[in-house]
């Protein structure tokens, strides 16, 4: 009983993570596109915004399961085997990427503002999507079977 | 220095015991991942881990883990 249990919330946890990802990048991906697309192209301004609204859904809905899955095992005696050193070793490295990205990012946009103006805006918004991105994408990675 | 590596027997352990890596993970309080990645030698555990896993299999750490010398691809 126990057993499927701490694999069942392992896998339920993969999962949920998988569609934050999926969710996170649909919605903030067209988010920044939103504003990079010609206005007049109103077909390709419309499919971007339908996407964006199911990847925000997505992201909204699964945030939600999450967060409820993590306080429901907060108190459980199996949060201990779930959020377990090879868990803790996997998010600290997931962090280390997500901050190699936004280093990474914040060095080319530097460099790119030397010849050409950028919005502050954009900068701060493609910053965030990628540092995100990187640290729920390198989860993934890390902890795939 | 000796390049070295941390060798296991925790496939050979749960042979004799029969146990899955399911239920060794479960009796140690860890995840089913965790178990598989120590046996693979992709993840070297914390001393507490390897104790905890020496007591279930009733034998000392050392016969558990043991430190080897890589062997070197290019001899």
């Amino acid at each position: 009983m126990e057993i499927s249990q701490i694999e069942q919330l392992d896998n339920s946890r993969y999962k949920l993570i998988k569609w934050l990802t999926v969710g996170w990048a649909a919605w903030f991906g067209t988010f920044i596109m939103k504003d990079l697309v010609n206005d007049r192209l109103i077909f390709v301004q419309i499919l971007i915004g339908f996407v964006g609204l199911v990847g925000f859904l997505f992201f909204i809905i699964n945030l939600q399961k999450y967060l409820r899955l993590a306080s429901k095992i907060k108190y459980s005696r199996l949060n201990d085997a779930l959020n377990n050193e090879l868990h803790q070793i996997y998010k600290y490295k997931s962090f280390r990427w997500g901050f190699i990205v936004n280093v990474g990012i914040i060095g080319a946009f530097y460099i790119t503002s030397l010849f050409y103006q950028i919005s502050a805006k954009l900068v701060c918004e493609i910053t965030l999507y990628l540092g995100v991105l990187s640290f729920l994408v390198s989860g993934l990675i890390y902890n795939k079977d | 220095m000796k390049d070295l590596e941390l060798r296991n027997k925790i496939k050979i352990q749960r042979a004799i015991k029969n146990i899955t890596q399911d239920e060794l993970a479960a009796q140690i309080g860890v995840t089913r991942k965790t178990i598989n990645t120590i046996e693979n030698g992709k993840y070297v555990p914390s001393t507490i881990l390897a104790i905890k896993m020496a007591q279930y299999f009733e034998i000392k750490v050392e016969e558990l883990f043991e430190l080897v010398e890589k062997m070197n691809s290019d001899h």
